[in-house]
């Protein structure tokens, strides 16, 4: 009988605490899980930004449409295991042949709509103490969508052109996190002018120190870069070599590749000095990665055959699986197979005295061009470059301009630009005899919007 | 069913109720030929029994229809086995009983119109107190109560005082009052459905006695329903249950308890699209992407952990809970359905019982030949075709990428180091190695599952005990796999403070283990590298393999290293001989259950029930220093200087240790407060209401240990940091870090009201109220909660004075509405992240889970249920008809959304759904002699859904077609779809139809919004379903078999892909029926063999029409035989009961709609394989 009293004081008290228990209303205010956050603190949405596998993705279709390579042969090219890599190769109307979930196009929107989440998360957030932090973060997600959308707009629309930029269709505008928002497409002036206004807020918050540790993190110094990057792809010169030049001034350290080890298949490291702004493509296709072993293709011959025997590059950024093929080597990363499609100082370099030879200036032009080439070939064989003209000194730039930025994404739009300029450059293929040509300024510089997001938005598509 | 019999009643003599029931070819033949005299005095009542070998059960029934006597006895006492052959007409109740009794270990005593029959020992006597002497001669009134020991009231239990003639007769709500009664008095309490008890008023003048329900089925006895929070006579319930009591559940042997319910359960659908990892559902389905998992109840409490961890010997019946009156009362848990198990309890008065059950299944290899696949002479021949294209020439100029055999050896003869006839001959051996052969005979074995189980139970006065011990040990048809369970329970049951308090405790353990090889490095026994892999030289000593497409080239593997290296090779037979690596995983569960209910005033009863539940699980992959995972990633991280004859291993070459340990906690404690009242006699108001908090809380980590030594469990700290290049080709990584650990916690408070009221037994309503909140992520603190309820009615139309449907004595209506609701934990109205750890700079990261959808809702279902219930006189026929709609509503969908949103998916309320269906169930008894008995039992369930809303845009042609989900408004939830199909044109391309016209475009015809491209094949799921049981008896043995059937249903078979096929998957049907030269697309449609392979081309076969198939099928699903003995039978048997059972499962498939010999269970991988199984039972 004592024992049963035990065991009713005991239920009365249990009875009692489940009671109390449930009247706490904090008692639901529990988090469910360790492995969800519901990000409003400012170091949950710099968690989000801390994303490079996601946020620092950019499109490969640049790449895989370029001169900078080719198959060594038809089978090589039919062996190809995406659709897509063997319709960019010959520059056909259908880029995807049916493929969907183009990572080309959704990882840049992806991106954004990280950015935009945080940009609304920090809205919530109290910032009247205006800390470096929230001003971090806060440039840091106008940088990335200034950075995707302008990916997008190199690939997805016409080369910047001041006198239909108002009619050419750009891209659409997400600005806003909410999903169910489908935007148009606005044209190309509205596209860049986003582009520049958000870079821009994004330049007035951002440190102007190096990220050393991490790469992924933007500054004033890769602010200007891009701002530099589009600027010369607007073929607005002078502005680009302001940016160019103001990033320049912040920092400007070149890697002397006599430094480096050749015949490492890694010769840079993570934390890359030149590198301003680390973000690679995404790897979808394994002809573009780096060390694309297994994949019959090889650099252009007349390519790689242009670097100089003393010109380190060429054993730093090639090796040659078999006689006659050469592939690219892991480059500014450091890490993975993501090529590199980020800032470097190189490029800074480049496009200032890409400017300076443009205005005339082939002095200071041939400096920057120097600069950058005494850090590249073998100290004990590197003669300066000598140029008689501003002209030539420009073509030996741009000359440079390709092999400097090989396989970096970034020839696609040069193309688009020099032959607004003027240049008249054609590409051909050649397949088993049977020859592919890309002229100058032909539509199929710009790549079809893929199947499901014209299927989903009904936004226009691209005439190739 | 066809009846074999004629059966006719006629009225005899006097009384009205009187019949004589002729039944045709019946030995038994009960002549009742009328009570002469009634007299309240003695035993002067007359009766008349005639017949042969006449259970005793039935004589005693025959009995209890002459005259107003009761029996009482003991189930074990009187079993079907007792027979007696008597012919007596209108002679002496004790004279026939006398006679009967004769020659049994029994006998029999009155006492007020109650024979006790009780065993000729006198073990029970003990149990008995004896009657405390009088203090005073004082006569008192005595109010009391009678429930059940589930607290319910028991209704119409004969109450009499020993030695006079006095007695009562409880209520509706088990009350009696008896006046005038010595303080010593000894009260009998008596009733055809409770065990029978004695106690000493002892002075009380309030009683409460808790009867211990007999499940003695004469005639029509009652089913009683547990949903979890109460106890609900058939006779009272409004909703729709389905019971399935120990003999039935018992019938099927397994391990597992929900596979003992397959083909038993009306409307429990087993189906590998159920949309669970049990494959179960409960009356369809009515969600879209929510769980479909009905809620697993064991006792009062959801069961938590994996239900097939419970030991189903422990299991005493099986409630399933369909319609809103049944389930309601569990709120957003039961929107699938509820399925309740209550689990063994000893009964009050009982001698110690003890149970011993015994099984071996056996079953059979998987059919390694069921699934297609390519001859390895015809893949040779894609290899030679591919090779000839230049299709491996890339890995070919690499010289560690993998190839094939074959494509080897037409290297070599390329490369002129073999001649022609050669490589001819080599490549003739192969195609005639089929690896098939070598992974039946080293891979696969017969399964063996062993089954123990012993139990012991029984009780006193005031309290009950059963305790019971299982062992499981399952060798399954992977060799080296095991796992075992121990389990152990005790449930006891305490009476206090005369009754007014009950206490119940219920403690269990299980251990379960398995044991497995945990890898054999990337290779798959199942899944081999190619159809002529040898895995044994003739001698039987294992070979090496590439072990898949991330494999090495074996001339790369052979010389690597120069021998700085370890072994670079594969053998997955050395690796399965020799253990080089094991996983290991135990489990083990307490559970406590613990409840008390007290009776507080009359009506009003209080009970507090508390579950705790703990479950830690430890697994240890353990990966040693010889298997090829270790060698091969102590080699990838190697660097060799070979100048200094040095070599680096960033990773030790020791075992590497993986181990998880989780650890599972649950609270759940309900106070519930019970009113019971029968107001004028007439009203019966049972009410109860409730509060409940549930806190589930799951913690893991997860560690990695390299080089590991198990005898001095040492091990080596490695650099996680640094990217280590590769030994071969250009990658660099870091060292594997498989450190992690994650948390998550569900709370849970509820409030409840569930009120039932009769008038008269005639007339039922019920209504319950339910609110639950939980701490959802991202929903604000007023969407936390969400009410659901339901309404019922019920008749017993028999009950009606002008009911006089003689041949059917039970007819019962009912009809309720009411809405269950459903979780879904996986989407947020906020934005969720999710933390992946650190990223290549090692600072933290996570990613977005959940775009912010600030309109969120919780799921419902409104359930509405119309049954019908009935049997005919002597259950010859019985059965339920219910029909029901299901609508689900707000349900949680996925939709694609136009990737610039960042997302390709968006998840939110967008549905509604509509089901409605009939569940049916008939129990027939066809023949029934003295020797010989047949019964049927058939189930037929429909089930018939679509999607009436839904919100959100169509996707393409593709998102329709392919995903398994399309939901489609006005289609069925789970829709097949397929393009239409044109046939093959003159060169062997498939073609479809575009805009209406014949098209070859593919990439058009799948990612258009075109919706003539395609048509509705039908539903995925089958719309009609169910069994069909037959039972034999004779004398003791016992037949039966089931058959199973699924109808009206439809699935996509695998169909020729060549992307595939070219890249190594060589699971490929009808290549040998494929297009080959002009003139086969008149007999084929199978498309031709193009390179490149188009992959757009390959997707619009395998999902064009040609590739659905209609599903339907009957199996036979089992055959049972039993063997039951008894003491009566066989003088000497050791036990009281003896059964011995033969049980084949997974027999073979009847018949089948498609003639493409696919078992449409099976669609992918293999059939279940038919077991065999012995057991053996004993009780003493």
């Amino acid at each position: 009988m004592k024992n049963a009293v035990i065991f009713y004081q005991f239920f009365l008290f249990a009875c009692l605490t489940i009671v109390s228990l449930g009247c706490k209303k904090s008692y639901l205010d529990t988090k469910p899980s360790t492995a969800i956050i519901q990000p409003n603190s400012l170091q949950d949405l710099i968690d989000l930004m801390e994303n490079p596998g996601i946020l620092n993705a950019t499109g490969a279709l640049p790449v895989l449409a370029c001169d900078d390579y080719y198959y060594l042969d038809k089978a090589g090219w039919q062996a190809a295991r995406t659709a897509t890599e063997r319709n960019t190769y010959i520059w056909a109307k259908d880029v995807y042949g049916g493929e969907t979930r183009i990572m080309d196009w959704n990882a840049p929107y992806q991106s954004i709509f990280y950015a935009n989440n945080v940009l609304e998360g920090l809205q919530t957030i109290d910032d009247s103490l205006e800390s470096s932090t929230f001003k971090f973060v806060k440039g840091w997600a106008y940088f990335t969508r200034a950075f995707e959308m302008y990916d997008l707009v190199k690939n997805y629309a016409p080369a910047f052109d001041s006198s239909s930029a108002s009619t050419d269709l750009g891209i659409p505008l997400k600005l806003h996190a909410a999903i169910n928002d489908v935007e148009p497409r606005a044209t190309v002036k509205e596209t860049y002018d986003q582009i520049l206004s958000d870079l821009n807020i994004a330049t007035q918050l951002l440190p102007s120190n190096y990220p050393a540790q991490h790469l992924n993190h933007p500054s004033k110094i890769s602010a200007y870069g891009l701002f530099a990057r589009i600027y010369l792809s607007m073929r607005n010169y002078q502005k680009a070599g302001m940016y160019a030049d103001s990033s320049l001034l912040l920092y400007s350290y070149l890697i002397d590749y006599n430094s480096l080890d050749t015949t490492s298949n890694r010769p840079f490291p993570i934390q890359n000095p030149e590198s301003i702004f680390s973000i690679g493509q995404v790897t979808k296709y394994p002809s573009t990665i780096y060390f694309n072993i297994g994949q019959r293709i090889s650099i252009d011959t007349t390519l790689y055959d242009s670097y100089d025997p003393n010109d380190l590059r060429r054993c730093i950024f090639f090796q040659s699986p078999s006689p006659g093929q050469h592939i690219v080597k892991q480059g500014y990363l450091g890490v993975g197979v993501y090529p590199y499609t980020g800032i470097a100082v190189d490029e800074m370099y480049l496009i200032r005295a890409e400017a300076y030879a443009r205005m005339g200036n082939s002095n200071a032009a041939l400096k920057d061009l120097n600069t950058l080439l005494a850090a590249r070939f073998r100290s004990a064989a590197f003669n300066n470059v000598t140029a008689s003209s501003a002209t030539e000194a420009l073509s030996k730039i741009l000359n440079e301009r390709r092999k400097e930025l090989v396989w970096r994404g970034i020839r696609w739009s040069d193309l688009k630009r020099l032959n607004k300029e003027g240049a008249n450059i054609s590409l051909t293929r050649t397949l088993n005899g049977e020859t592919y040509t890309l002229g100058p300024n032909d539509p199929r510089y710009i790549f079809n919007i893929p199947q499901d997001e014209i299927v989903l938005s009904g936004i226009r598509q691209n005439a190739r | 069913m066809p009846f074999l019999q004629l059966r006719m009643s006629l009225p005899i003599g006097r009384s009205h109720h009187y019949a004589i029931l002729f039944y045709m070819r019946l030995t038994v033949i009960f002549l009742v030929l009328g009570m002469l005299h009634v007299s309240a005095a003695g035993y002067s009542q007359k009766v008349s029994v005639s017949g042969d070998n006449i259970p005793l059960k039935k004589v005693f029934q025959a009995i209890e229809k002459q005259t107003d006597y009761v029996f009482v006895y003991y189930e074990t006492d009187i079993d079907d086995s007792k027979t007696v052959t008597l012919h007596m007409t209108n002679v002496e109740l004790t004279t026939l009983l006398d006679r009967c009794l004769k020659d049994l270990p029994v006998y029999y005593s009155i006492s007020s119109k109650t024979i006790f029959i009780k065993k000729k020992s006198p073990q029970l006597a003990v149990l008995i107190p004896p009657a405390t002497p009088a203090f005073h001669s004082d006569s008192i009134n005595i109010h009391g109560k009678v429930i059940d020991e589930r607290g319910n009231p028991v209704p119409s239990v004969t109450i009499t005082v020993k030695g006079t003639r006095l007695k009562a007769i409880t209520d509706e709500n088990g009350e009696f009052v008896l006046k005038d009664l010595s303080k010593n008095s000894v009260l009998i309490f008596s009733s055809i459905n409770t065990e029978p008890f004695e106690t000493n008023v002892g002075g009380r003048a309030e009683l409460q006695i808790s009867l211990k329900k007999k499940f003695v089925t004469l005639g029509n006895a009652e089913v009683s329903y547990f949903t979890g929070y109460q106890t609900l006579a058939s006779s009272r319930a409004t909703g729709s249950f389905v019971q399935i009591d120990q003999n039935l559940f018992n019938r099927a042997a397994s391990s597992d308890v929900l596979d003992k319910l397959k083909g038993i359960t009306n409307g429990l659908l087993f189906d590998q699209n159920s949309g669970n990892s049990y494959g179960i559902t409960i009356r369809g389905k009515s969600t879209l992407f929510s769980s479909t998992q009905p809620l697993i109840v064991v006792d009062n409490f959801p069961y938590v952990g994996d239900i097939n961890n419970l030991n189903p010997n422990d299991v005493e019946s099986v409630t399933i809970l369909k319609d809103a009156a049944a389930a309601s009362i569990w709120g957003t848990s039961a929107g699938n359905g509820v399925i309740v198990i209550t689990t063994k309890k000893g009964k009050l008065l009982q001698a110690p019982k003890v149970n011993f059950e015994s099984n071996i299944i056996i079953g059979n290899k998987p059919d390694l030949y069921y699934q297609p696949q390519l001859k390895s002479a015809d893949y040779i021949s894609v290899e030679q075709y591919l090779f000839g294209q230049g299709y491996y020439d890339g890995n070919i100029s690499s010289e560690y990428l993998s190839i094939s055999p074959a494509v080897q050896i037409l290297l070599n003869r390329r490369n002129g180091t073999i001649s022609s006839s050669d490589s001819l001959s080599q490549l003739n051996a192969l195609s005639q190695i089929d690896v098939r052969r070598d992974i039946d005979k080293y891979f696969l074995r017969h399964s063996i599952l062993q089954q123990y189980n012993i139990g012991v139970s029984g009780g006193g006065q005031n309290e009950t005990y059963c305790l019971t011990a299982g062992y499981m040990k399952n060798l399954s048809n992977k060799a080296g796999a095991s796992n075992d369970r121990y389990s152990i329970k005790a449930n006891n049951s305490y009476r206090l403070f005369d009754y007014k308090l009950r206490f119940d405790a219920d403690l269990s353990f299980n251990r379960t283990s398995l044991s497995d090889f945990a890898a054999l490095g990337a290779f798959n026994p199942l899944i081999s590298d190619y159809p002529y892999q040898q895995l044994a030289d003739s001698k039987g000593n294992p070979l090496a393999v590439i072990g898949g497409s991330s494999g090495l080239n074996s001339s790369y593997t052979d010389t690597a290293g120069q021998g700085y290296l370890l072994d670079w090779k594969l053998r997955p037979l050395d690796e399965l001989r020799r253990h080089y690596s094991q996983l290991t995983n135990a489990t083990t569960d307490y559970r406590a259950n613990l409840a008390a209910t007290y009776s507080i005033i009359r009506p009003l009863s209080i009970s507090v029930m508390y579950q705790y539940y703990q479950s830690v699980s430890n697994t240890f992959n353990r990966y040693g220093k010889n298997s090829f995972f270790v060698r091969n990633l102590v080699n990838e991280y190697s660097q060799i200087d070979f100048a200094n004859a040095i070599i680096t291993r960033p990773i030790p070459a020791g075992d590497i240790l993986n181990r998880t340990n989780t650890t599972s906690r649950s609270d759940y404690g309900r106070v519930q407060l019970n009113f019971n009242e029968t107001f004028n006699g007439k009203h019966s108001v049972a009410v109860l209401g409730g509060y409940e908090v549930r806190d589930d809380k799951i913690d893991s980590y997860t560690d990695g240990l390299y080089g590991y030594d198990p005898n001095s469990a040492t091990s080596v700290i490695v650099d996680y940091i640094t990217y280590f290049p590769f030994y071969y080709g250009y990658n660099a990584q870091r060292i594997p870090f498989t450190q992690s650990q994650y948390g998550l916690e569900t709370k849970n408070i509820s409030y409840y009201v569930n009120l039932g009221y009769n008038f008269q037994g005639k007339y039922l309503v019920s209504g319950s109220l339910r609110k639950d909140e939980s701490n959802l992520f991202g929903v604000s603190e007023n969407q936390r909660g969400v009410p659901l309820g339901h309404f019922g009615l019920g008749w017993n139309m028999e009950k009606e004075r002008f009911y006089s449907i003689r041949w059917l004595p039970h007819l019962k209506l009912s009809a309720t509405y009411g809405y269950n609701g459903l979780v879904n934990n996986n989407v947020s109205a906020l934005l969720t992240s999710s933390p992946f750890g650190s990223n290549i700079y090692n600072v933290n990261s996570s990613s977005i889970v959940n775009p912010p959808n600030p309109s969120l809702r919780w799921e419902k279902v409104k359930n509405i249920n119309l049954g019908l219930e009935f049997s005919s006189k002597n259950d010859r026929v019985s059965g339920t008809i219910e029909y029901y709609i299901k609508n689900g509503q707000d349900l949680i969908g996925a939709s694609p959304v136009a990737p610039q949103t960042g997302i390709t998916s968006f998840v939110g309320n967008t549905a509604n759904t509509h089901a409605l269906g009939f569940d049916i169930q008939l129990n027939s008894t066809n023949v029934r002699n003295k020797f010989f008995r047949w019964t049927s039992n058939l189930i037929l369930n429909t089930n018939k859904n679509k999607v009436t809303v839904y919100k959100d845009q169509q996707g393409s042609n593709t998102d329709v077609i392919s995903s398994f989900i399309s939901a489609r408004i006005n289609y069925p939830i789970n829709s097949i779809f397929a393009f239409k199909w044109g046939g093959l044109d003159a060169v062997g391309n498939p073609q479809g139809y575009l805009n209406g016209k014949l098209s070859e475009d593919y990439a058009s015809m799948l990612y258009s919004k075109d919706s003539t491209s395609y048509m509705f094949k039908g539903s995925a799921i089958p719309k009609v379903y169910g069994s069909l049981r037959n039972t034999f008896t004779y004398k003791f043995i016992d037949l039966s078999f089931n058959i199973v059937y699924k109808f009206d249903y439809y699935f996509r078979r695998y169909t020729l892909n060549y992307s595939s096929l070219f890249s190594g998957n060589y699971f490929q049907p009808d290549f040998e029926k494929r297009w080959q030269q002009s003139g086969d697309e008149k007999w084929t449609n199978v498309p031709s063999l193009i390179y490149p392979s188009d992959g757009t081309r390959d997707l619009f076969y395998n999902q064009s029409a040609v590739s659905v198939e209609r599903a339907d099928n009957i199996r036979l699903q089992d055959i049972r035989i039993a063997l039951n003995f008894t003491r009566d039978q066989i003088p000497l048997l050791p036990f009281s009961t003896f059964a011995i059972c033969l049980y084949v499962n997974n027999i073979a498939i009847l018949w089948k709609a498609n003639d493409k010999q696919i078992d449409p269970d099976a669609i992918s991988g293999y059939p279940i394989p038919r077991t065999y199984s012995i057991g053996l039972k004993a009780e003493f």
